[in-house]
């Protein structure tokens, strides 16, 4: 691959992004991480919003869903309702496995839904195959702003 | 619920106040109606009579005594006349006066006649037509100085039978208004207090549902650096700075679990029951399944009885055969541990029986069990969190049952429960 692959995490902890980075250091896959903060932010970044009209358009989006502001439920719809932005695929990446949160996030569309485990190996497992399977395996729509 | 059923008591309350004050006001304006109507019946008789004073002159008409009555044939007049002399109640007596108006139509009872004078020839009586019998005047002698004290006596008996029996009807309807509506408050106030408790019930597992959410995130976190420390600086750093960092993650597990727990704890008691008709039998097959590689390690057996077909949540008593097999294959002695799962009918419930001849339970500690987080021995010796019963029990008490167990120490322990045979649990609980 030529260029690096573009991957916005959104998500407002810190110490999630920084474990979140760790977890990334093993991947194969040469990796551009951009962090948005809150839903707010990242909704911004998308549609390139200032002070964001340089920002690459994403190839996945890692979505947390408790966001201060505007929460991740919100940008996964105002995502999924938006014609080019919702071509993205966007992973749930949260620490709630309430059945309530799963379905609600699969009804809005998200292309997938998985609960941060506590073990930071198996968190390391999961972003691998994240990783492998989203941007390496599966072919992902060429999105043209 | 509450509020509304109190509101509702209290609404229904007052509209049957209502009703029973208009009704019994209706009964006494009645009542006192027709008195006062029968009064100024009276009070035309009496004036009639006291214009007759002293000869009274009544006119009795042979038509009104509903025997045709020809004026010619003496004998049969003297007959009526007689009829009257004898009879005290005048009740198809006309009162004219000369020129053949009529006063009055009748007597009340008991008016007095005192005799008959004569017979008179036939008078014209108003609105008679020519077809009609001919009218002749009868008249007779009364004593009018009793008419005021009959009047009276009536008066008293109208009012007051109208008076008791408006009376009658307002007490006994109070009084069953109060005991209706006393009834209706205590339905309300039952609903209340069960409001209330299911309510507290509800937060509490909110509460705990959240708490195990919120404490999940940081402890993540301290999770995920501890084991970045260890993979990354293992060797590097001294022995004891090994051993911090192998504590660290010891414990987060520790409480990784215990979070676990709470959650599972919480949403047995949250999730809205699914009750169908469940057949244990297939059911206990897929629980012991589970249980395989326990069972294995602990090398032990399950004997299962032949078990019931019921209603309930298959998910939950699934959950509670679990908890209180495992526990069984946990607690055990030297010997290989055997189960036994059996049922039995009591009435119109089951009582489910699942025994072990594993370490047993004190007596006192029987009830102590039940209760979350309470475990009585350390996690060295047999791990665990001191949830799993606590489980069982919200799940038997869902379904509408109670859970006992009875034991010895170092003979063996059997946990009993019942289910409703015939009534499924109730429906409920946040979704």
């Amino acid at each position: 691959m030529s260029k690096p692959l573009e991957v916005l995490l959104v998500e407002d902890d810190e110490d999630d992004v920084l474990l979140t980075q760790e977890a990334l250091k093993d991947s194969k896959v040469i990796v551009s991480m951009a962090v948005a903060p809150d839903g707010d932010d990242a909704l911004k970044r998308l549609r390139r919003q200032p002070p964001f009209e340089d920002a690459p358009i994403p190839d996945l989006i890692l979505l947390d869903l408790n966001l201060p502001r505007v929460s991740g439920r919100e940008v996964l719809k105002e995502l999924k309702a938006d014609p080019v932005l919702k071509k993205i695929p966007v992973v749930v990446l949260t620490t709630s496995a309430a059945d309530t949160d799963i379905l609600k996030c699969y009804d809005l569309g998200a292309n997938c839904y998985i609960t941060k485990p506590v073990d930071f190996e198996q968190f390391q497992r999961i972003i691998k195959v994240v990783d492998e399977f989203w941007l390496t395996i599966v072919k992902l729509p060429r999105i043209e702003v | 619920m509450s509020t509304t059923t109190t509101d509702e008591a209290l609404r229904w309350e007052a509209f049957a106040r209502r009703l029973m004050l208009a009704f019994s006001l209706l009964t006494v304006l009645l009542g006192g109606g027709s008195t006062a109507l029968s009064a100024l019946r009276m009070r035309d008789l009496l004036e009639a009579s006291r214009a007759l004073r002293g000869q009274a002159v009544a006119s009795a008409a042979a038509r009104a005594a509903f025997v045709p009555l020809s004026l010619e044939d003496k004998a049969e007049l003297a007959r009526v006349a007689s009829y009257y002399e004898n009879q005290s109640a005048l009740a198809s007596l006309r009162i004219l006066d000369e020129r053949g108006v009529e006063w009055a139509r009748y007597a009340p009872p008991g008016a007095p006649v005192r005799g008959l004078l004569t017979v008179t020839e036939p008078i014209a009586a108003p609105g008679a037509r020519p077809s009609d019998p001919p009218i002749g005047r009868v008249v007779v002698l009364m004593d009018t100085s009793d008419f005021r004290g009959a009047l009276a006596r009536q008066v008293v008996v109208f009012f007051g039978l109208n008076g008791l029996f408006a009376a009658v009807i307002l007490l006994s309807g109070m009084a069953i208004i109060r005991r209706l509506t006393a009834g209706m408050r205590a339905l309300a106030r039952e609903a209340a207090r069960a409001e209330d408790l299911s309510r507290s019930n509800r937060e509490l597992e909110e509460f705990a549902y959240i708490a195990s959410h919120d404490l999940q995130a940081p402890l993540r976190r301290i999770t995920g650096f501890a084991q970045l420390l260890a993979k990354r600086y293992k060797g590097k750093l001294d022995a004891e700075a090994d051993d911090f960092i192998s504590r660290i993650t010891g414990s987060t597990d520790r409480m990784q679990h215990l979070i676990q727990d709470l959650l599972t704890y919480s949403r047995a008691g949250s999730r809205e029951l699914v009750p169908v008709r469940t057949d244990l039998n297939d059911l206990l097959k897929t629980v012991a399944a589970d249980l395989d590689a326990q069972l294995k390690e602990a090398g032990g057996r399950i004997v299962i009885e032949s078990l019931p077909v019921l209603t309930g949540d298959p998910d939950q008593l699934a959950r509670l055969f679990q908890n209180l097999i495992s526990n069984a294959l946990k607690f055990r002695r030297a010997e290989p541990p055997v189960v036994r799962v059996a049922a039995r009918r009591a009435g119109d419930e089951w009582v489910f029986s699942v025994a072990d001849n594993g370490i047993g339970i004190e007596k006192k500690y029987a009830g102590e069990i039940f209760k979350m987080f309470r475990r009585l021995h350390s996690a060295t010796a047999y791990p665990g969190t001191g949830i799993g019963l606590a489980i069982a029990r919200k799940v038997v008490e869902r379904h509408g049952g109670r859970i006992w167990v009875e034991s010895e120490p170092g003979k063996g322990a059997t946990f009993y429960f019942t289910l409703g045979a015939s009534h499924p649990p109730k429906q409920g609980g946040r979704t």
